[in-house]
């Protein structure tokens, strides 16, 4: 636990020395939520609305998460395998990509709905909503998570998350894209359990498999 | 398993129970049924209509009587014509007081056994709901047809035979990603890399087997549905499932290294199975409706078949296509074992 804390704070202080991923990634959000605007300029159904901005935050998942392993070349990742196990970094990882993707999600959600009204309807949960976004960036950090350090060992860079990703990602984003377009459509906790529970179940699988899978990857 | 796979009696043995099923489930008649009611003309108190039936035998049969039936009335026909096996005309005497306006058509012979039309009649006239005037034929005992077929449905008809091929492969083609999932685990475990060949192997005889699936599942969706392809749960985890596996070759294209290349894509292969399995038991519970059956409340297979006969062709045609999806796995495997082999000794 404590080298897993320590691990995300180094990720934290790389991430915070030179402030480019951070400044590319809400950069990305803004003008992609702009170039929407321009395209849209006005969403009257909430469904629509839901949909463009979880392709949205996809897009910047798939931003953030590609980079998660560019300071782990050469001497430094040399470096890594003296200091910590492979599960505790990749735990490490996921959990410091979690936090950020929340950050980023909110970001995105707050620009989004400058750009495009939030499409508030009577008797919407707004708490549900935001529960949603928190659980969304997190499936997406945990299961991109073991793809970003797959493709981190090919050749193919950052086009090869999106390649491996895209299919995988699919089934939760079917899901929270469910989950959070019933919200809007007022649907009580009753009707949408099944779609939180799913959304729990694939952030577990994910993370598990992970750390079962990662220690095969990390080596050469 | 390298011993198995050079015996030939299962191959043998799964050809044959293969030939035999296909044989069976494209040789076999369709039960008789009724195809649709025609021209029909109702002038004061009589009806009369063309009876189009499918694989019927009115010319041989013995004993052919035809009735309209609403729950407990039914007023049997005054005319019938016979014109050929397939074609019956009628004519029916009406009360002048209806119990109701929809009726069925019902037919019975020795051949056929008893048909009843889907879609009914409409006849025109003064209701009065009533008790019922009882059979109108006293005799009559309803049966089924005394030989062997395959069910009639409406929508399906013929193309209730591709049950025997569409839907095996798809069960192929899950064999196939058990076995290489269950192979890429062997290899991580073992890092033999037989093992990573057999796994490459069996995605790859997959993959084959998921094109025939979808091929034959678009046709069979364009006869019965009307398009080759629909938005339907099942038809996301094809479309998925593909783009999984060719994502999976696509990263053994891109790492040069073959012990690297093997390592990295059976980590893949194992995320992507369990990520996408369990895809395929949450997602189809959580869509509202799907066309295909057994998987929401669409009605099943099982409904049409109460004698169990198709459900025998269908296991059978299965087990044969899966032996038969393992063979053509084996002989890729072999090939791959030999090109390392060939490439050890350069």
């Amino acid at each position: 636990m404590q080298a897993i804390k320590a691990l995300i704070q180094k990720e934290f202080l790389i991430d915070y020395k030179d402030r480019q991923v951070w400044m590319s990634v809400f950069l990305y959000v803004l003008a992609t939520n702009y170039v929407v605007y321009q395209s849209f300029h006005k969403v009257k159904d909430a469904e629509v609305w839901n949909a463009l901005l979880w392709v949205i935050i996809l897009f910047a998942a798939f931003n953030v998460i590609s980079r998660s392993y560019d300071q782990e070349r050469g001497d430094r990742e040399i470096y890594l395998y003296t200091l910590a196990s492979p599960q505790q970094v990749i735990l490490a990882k996921m959990m410091y990509h979690s936090i950020f993707m929340v950050l980023v999600t909110f970001f995105s959600f707050l620009i989004y709905s400058f750009f495009l009204p939030f499409p508030s309807a009577i008797g919407m949960d707004t708490g549900l909503y935001l529960i949603g976004l928190i659980g969304g960036a997190i499936g997406l950090s945990t299961t991109l998570g073991l793809v970003s350090a797959i493709a981190w060992k090919t050749k193919g860079g950052a086009g090869m998350v999106a390649i491996l990703g895209l299919p995988i990602i699919i089934p939760m984003l079917l899901a929270i894209i469910r989950y959070s377009e019933g919200v809007l459509n007022g649907m009580s906790w009753m009707v949408l359990d099944r779609y939180a529970y799913s959304l729990l179940l694939l952030i577990a699988l994910g993370a598990s498999l992970g750390y079962m899978l990662f220690p095969y990857i990390w080596k050469e | 398993m390298e011993k198995l796979i050079r015996q030939s009696w299962w191959k043998i043995s799964g050809i044959l129970v293969l030939a035999g099923a296909l044989l069976f489930a494209m040789k076999t008649p369709l039960s008789p049924g009724i195809l649709s009611i025609e021209k029909v003309e109702q002038a004061e108190q009589t009806l009369s209509f063309e009876l189009i039936g499918y694989n019927s035998h009115f010319m041989t049969s013995n004993g052919l009587q035809v009735w309209i039936q609403n729950d407990a009335h039914s007023y049997c026909s005054k005319d019938l014509e016979i014109i050929d096996d397939s074609h019956l005309l009628i004519g029916i005497d009406l009360p002048e007081i209806l119990p109701s306006n929809l009726f069925s058509v019902v037919l019975n012979d020795d051949i056929d056994g008893t048909l009843a039309s889907l879609d009914g009649i409409f006849i025109k006239g003064n209701v009065e709901p009533s008790d019922g005037n009882g059979k109108c034929y006293e005799q009559v005992k309803l049966t089924e047809h005394g030989y062997f077929s395959m069910p009639y449905r409406t929508i399906l008809y013929e193309t209730i035979r591709n049950l025997n091929f569409h839907v095996p492969m798809w069960f192929a083609m899950i064999f196939l990603t058990l076995f290489s999932f269950v192979t890429a685990i062997l290899y991580l475990v073992k890092s033999d890399p037989r093992y990573d060949d057999m796994t490459v192997a069996a995605i790859h005889v997959a993959m084959l087997f998921a094109i025939c699936g979808l091929s034959t599942g678009a046709l069979w969706a364009r006869f019965t549905w009307g398009a080759f392809w629909t938005d339907d749960p099942q038809l996301n985890g094809a479309a998925i499932s593909t783009l999984i596996y060719l994502a999976y070759f696509m990263l053994r294209r891109s790492v040069n290294d073959p012990d690297k290349r093997a390592r990295l894509s059976a980590v893949y292969a194992i995320f992507a199975f369990i990520m996408f399995y369990v895809f395929l038991k949450v997602i189809p519970s959580m869509a509202e409706f799907s066309l295909h059956p057994d998987t929401t409340d669409n009605p099943s297979f099982k409904d049409y078949d109460i004698e169990g006969k198709l459900k025998i062709v269908f296991r059978t045609a299965t087990a044969g296509w899966i032996i038969l999806s393992f063979w053509i796995f084996s002989l890729r495997y072999r090939l791959l074992t030999i090109e390392r082999k060939r490439l050890d000794h350069e």
